[in-house]
């Protein structure tokens, strides 16, 4: 037996494999997961390569830890207080700061809720 | 402009710039040829339709990395071939191929009804029959109908490697469809 022309005859059978459809489905498919990646990719992109953004988040946060250091720091210097009511005598800890009026408004608020506690408590 | 006119080159760098639409046209260019080739790899319906879609999603994401843009098509099968790879080395570690080898009798097949689904299910079983290495050169030269040279590009491996390959195939298959070769003719 010729072994080329039976190899011409094997490449000429497998020519004739028929080729079949794929699903439309796929192109559903990919084309989801298409968008998803490209808006993942955008999300991911805002903290790449704009540094605006970056700056509106991490500014923020950098304020918020200054402003809590700050009153820790005040709550460091707090004097006791002591709180006289009708029936009840309340005493803690608050923060006094003469130079800053904002904790100034503070102390004064939780000494008024202490106070009214007190008041409760006595009831 | 008709995209469909583009050459891969064109639409591959619009897809670059995020274009869905040259995306869609060289997936509806490529992407029979790409199932077919992981069906005939894989033999399994479901896991082809899964791998033709991980395979675009793939190229899809890491097109950039294209150098040569005009070889989009050899690098897409490429990326089938390595999923395929990587499927039969996780799921068909221990494959056992059964071959139906129950021929029916040439003489009693006529000329017109060779091209019936008989010969189609020996054809795939011969092919199944074939080492996966053995199995993707005779896919990619037979039925991709690529060339020596566009093969060894995919697959990474020299020319002469491939040739040794399609020989061992042949005589393979050639063994299990000898009752369709009849004294060097057809059958």
């Amino acid at each position: 037996m010729n072994t080329e022309k039976d190899f011409e005859k094997i490449d000429k059978l497998l020519k004739e494999i028929k080729l079949k459809e794929p699903p439309e489905k796929i192109w559903d498919n990919v084309y989801n997961k298409i968008i998803d990646i490209n808006s993942s990719n955008s999300i991911i992109s805002i903290f790449r390569f704009r540094p605006v953004p970056v700056f509106a988040v991490i500014i923020p946060i950098l304020i918020s830890l200054i402003m809590i250091m700050n009153f820790s720091n005040l709550f460091n210097n707090s004097k006791k207080v002591s709180i006289q009511t009708e029936n009840n005598y309340i005493e803690t800890h608050l923060t006094i700061s003469m130079k800053n009026p904002l904790v100034d408004r503070v102390s004064i608020g939780v000494a008024m809720i202490l106070n009214e506690s007190g008041e409760n408590e006595s009831e | 402009m008709n995209y469909n006119d583009l050459p891969d080159k064109e639409l591959v760098e619009k897809v670059i710039n995020k274009d869905i639409v040259a995306f869609k046209i060289l997936f509806d260019r490529y992407s029979k040829k790409i199932y077919n080739l992981i069906y005939y790899m894989i033999y399994n319906k479901e896991d082809s339709e899964d791998l033709t879609q991980d395979t675009f999603v793939k190229a899809y994401t890491s097109i950039k990395t294209l150098k040569k843009k005009e070889r989009f098509g050899n690098w897409l099968y490429h990326i089938a071939i390595n999923n395929c790879r990587n499927y039969l080395k996780k799921y068909l570690k221990f494959e056992t191929v059964e071959l139906d080898l129950s021929l029916p009798d040439p003489k009693e097949i006529s000329v017109d009804s060779i091209y019936n689904d008989q010969l189609q299910k020996h054809l795939e079983m011969a092919l199944k029959s074939l080492g996966h290495k053995y199995r993707e050169v005779v896919i990619l030269h037979h039925i991709k109908e690529l060339n020596l040279n566009e093969i060894s590009e995919i697959l990474k491996i020299p020319v002469g490697t491939i040739k040794s390959r399609l020989a061992r195939a042949r005589e393979h298959l050639k063994s299990i469809l000898k009752n369709y070769i009849l004294e060097g003719e057809l059958v």
